[in-house]
């Protein structure tokens, strides 16, 4: 335990202290801590011991999750991943070079292994790391030299100060290296008594992310390093390349399924505010580029100036600066536009917006929320009477003691529906499609609205649960009709409709047997297969409890769904539920 | 358009803000329906003169203030061209409107709009059926009811649009 201490509060809350420090010491001295150890170590470190009530190792497991610990116990394989290059380089026998260099792909493998994206300075640690694989794997594949790998950290990503020992730590905390520091404080001697490892300079500068390539030089990468260098580069930098057309035919050129990566990461936009940055800019990176086969819509939706922007879960739509016009301003049915958690574009320049908690399959943070009308006479009324105040926006908004507003919430999608997929279709729709494609949608879908209202939809029938008509979501017009079928193409229109209460079709087979025209159509937008585990709040719910779901009552209240979901957990079960999918529009938190 | 929904009886027009189209309307009791996505459980409000559909959500507050403010369907026309939209017979498919239109002005005032393509001339106050008074070489709306047979017989009477904008000119009309 490197002469550590583990503490557990009476609630099981685990705390450590290294010896000699002051109990509950801070995540730094934690961090400082844990350093030299792997993942795995720490994590049993932190353990709780056996037969630990469950929620105790949720907060264990949020511990590692906190503040970028992880990414410090990663770090500290990238010492002695830098610690192997050193003995390497000075080592004289071929033999004991060959032994070191194993040694050092093992270590290499273990840190991207351990590397999820959370980490800021793992993420600019990563091509540089990315880079050294390639070479030490080609180094153990062929003829072995000492001469042709690039040290990590030669350029600008290695860690700047020797790596320090766990005790020492303990009590001289050691600021994390940058980047940038590396290049002005010494590191470890350099090996002078080795011929020194030629750095390839585009290569170099591909491992500093504050380095900006030229086209000429981003065409002399792979795709992997070049979508490392827009993985790593910051927001201009990268949005920039949407205008410039000869990296774009370059990127093109790469194929189509490159050429998808690299869009998407030039649309897409994860704001610092985002609460899991790297797992959702994963998880819309892997939604978007499933509907970007075709490198036309791709070619379009960059002319068009389309933007694809994460929603934080725990902030409200219109607190991001994409879409701060709304704030304060209401949808044409009369709901704040700033409670809304998904939004697709259709005008060249304007923002698409997803939300963080359907990509994780999370909840919305508690407090997300606006007050509005109940219903449409009801605003009709306070207009007329001037019975508003002015609201966050300086316009006529409801008043606090109106009985006839509420406080307005997100609501929560059902696990497997995928609100990324549907917004992304509608931008496709308006900014990435053809003419052509576009008046074949709008054919298809007035012939369909003729046809019986028994007919199947992507959403079921134009029948509520008592029979009577009513527009489905998909049939209600002709943006929801594409963006609803393309979900169940993709696979990802689980659950109940919010209009009729009727189940929802889903699946490539249902597409292709029911909707053959826009069948064609998303087989030349979509990838080969449908999406798996999309929106996945059922991976994370306890089973459902065994009462009988509400039934449903006035329409503001109406629940859909009987899918319950607890905290992020691994042992299914053991917490009670805590929010249902079935959040009511209005009010109810 | 959305054939079915467009019943002998309601009017149906298409609402540009620019060459942005904003909103498709019918003159008939029925359902408002935003862009936004909605949440589990919601209904869209219904509504007793308009059945609508949003185009475009950056436009969506603002015409919803206008309809908050009218009376009838025909109020809600002429305060949509007030508010600066500009209205296309609903028989007008959308995809094929690439233009902002150019408006028809006299004395400051705008009695209607001019779109550089084929199309159907109309007024806020008469649409014919589908494929009738369907020109090549102009769509055209007319705001003003006076002005609305002139208008009509100034576009069946020429065959470019700068044939068109000739005849206006003659009547004192612009085209800005």
């Amino acid at each position: 335990m490197h002469g550590s201490r583990v503490q557990r509060s009476q609630d099981g809350a685990t705390t450590t202290a290294p010896d000699g420090a002051t109990p509950g010491a801070s995540d730094r001295g934690l961090s400082n801590q844990l350093r030299g150890m792997s993942y795995a170590e720490g994590a049993a470190m932190l353990a709780p011991p056996p037969g630990t009530h469950a929620p105790v190792q949720l907060q264990v497991d949020a511990k590692l999750r906190s503040v970028g610990l992880k990414g410090r116990l990663a770090g500290s394989s990238y010492a002695r991943l830098y610690d192997l290059y050193g003995k390497y380089q000075k080592e004289k026998s071929p033999e004991g070079a060959q032994a070191l260099l194993a040694q050092l792909d093992t270590a290499i493998d273990a840190w991207l292994a351990g590397h999820d994206g959370s980490d800021k300075e793992d993420a600019k640690r990563l091509p540089g790391v990315q880079n050294l694989s390639q070479q030490v794997k080609a180094a153990l594949a062929g003829s072995p030299s000492t001469t042709e790998t690039t040290a990590p950290t030669e350029t600008t990503t290695a860690p700047t100060q020797t790596p320090t020992t766990p005790e020492t730590t303990q009590t001289a905390p050691t600021p994390e290296p940058t980047p940038t520091e590396t290049t002005e404080t010494s590191g470890p001697p350099a090996p002078t008594d080795a011929p020194p490892a030629p750095v390839d300079p585009i290569l170099a500068r591909l491992a500093d992310p504050t380095q900006v390539l030229t086209v000429n030089e981003l065409k002399t990468l792979n795709a992997t390093q070049l979508l490392s260098y827009l993985d790593t580069r910051d927001k201009g930098t990268v949005e920039a390349l949407r205008n410039n057309n000869k990296f774009i035919t370059h990127a093109e050129s790469l194929g189509a399924p490159t050429f998808a990566q690299v869009t998407v990461r030039i649309l897409l936009r994860t704001p610092d505010s985002v609460v899991n940055r790297g797992a959702s800019r994963d998880e819309a990176i892997r939604i978007m580029t499933s509907q970007l086969r075709d490198p036309e819509i791709c070619k379009r939706l960059l002319r068009n100036s389309a933007w694809v922007v994460i929603v934080p879960k725990n902030k409200l739509m219109t607190e991001l600066p994409e879409f701060a016009q709304w704030a304060g301003t209401y949808t044409f049915d009369g709901r704040p536009w700033d409670i809304t958690r998904g939004m697709g574009s259709f005008t060249a320049g304007n923002a698409t917006a997803i939300a963080e908690e359907n990509l994780l399959g999370e909840g919305v943070a508690d407090g997300i929320g606006r007050r509005g009308w109940t219903s449409q006479a009801a605003q009709d009324t306070a207009l007329a009477n001037g019975n508003t105040e002015l609201n966050e926006a300086g316009k006529a908004g409801p008043k606090s003691d109106d009985p006839n507003t509420r406080v307005m919430n997100p609501g929560v999608y059902c696990s497997g529906y995928s609100t990324t997929n549907h917004e992304f279709f509608h931008t496709i729709h308006g900014l990435g499609l053809s003419r052509q494609d576009q008046r074949l949608i709008q054919q298809a879908y007035d012939a369909k609205k003729s046809t019986p209202p028994e007919t199947e939809w992507a959403d079921g029938p134009r029948q509520n649960q008592t029979g009577s008509f009513s527009e489905n979501y998909a049939s209600s017009t002709v943006y929801e009709y594409f963006a609803q079928t393309g979900c169940a193409f993709q696979g990802t229109n689980r659950g109940t409709d919010p209009y009729t209460g009727r189940p929802r079709n889903n699946g490539r087979s249902w597409v292709t047997a029911n909707e053959p025209e826009l069948a064609g159509l998303l087989a030349r937008v979509c990838s080969d297969s449908e999406l798996q585990n999309v929106n996945p709040r059922d991976a994370r719910t306890a089973p459902p409890p065994t009462t009988a779901p509400p039934a449903p009552t006035a329409t503001t209240t109406t629940t859909t769904t009987t899918t319950t979901a607890t905290a992020p957990s691994t042992t299914p079960g053991a917490a009670p539920p805590i929010v249902g999918d079935s959040v009511a529009f209005i009010g109810q938190r | 358009m959305a054939a079915a929904d467009v019943s002998a009886t309601a009017r149906t027009y298409l609402v540009f803000r620019g060459d942005v189209c904003a909103l498709e309307i019918a003159g008939r009791p029925g359902t408002l329906r935003s862009m936004a996505a909605p949440p589990p459980g919601f209904q869209p409000p219904t509504h007793p003169f308009v059945d609508a559909t949003s185009h475009n959500p950056a436009t969506e507050h603002a015409t919803r203030e206008v309809l908050l403010a009218s009376r009838s369907f025909e109020d809600f026309l002429t305060r949509l061209v007030e508010a600066g939209f500009d209205l296309a017979s609903g028989h007008t498919d959308r995809w094929d409107v690439e233009e902002a239109p150019r408006r028809i002005v006299r004395a400051g005032q705008a009695v209607g709009a001019v779109w550089p393509q084929a199309g159907q001339f109309s007024s806020l106050w008469w649409q014919p059926a589908p494929d009738e008074a369907v020109y090549p070489h102009a769509l055209v709306t007319s705001y003003d009811r006076a002005l609305t047979d002139t208008l009509h017989g100034m576009v069946a009477a020429t065959r470019s649009l700068d044939a068109l904008e000739a005849a206006l000119e003659g009547l004192d009309l612009k085209l800005v």
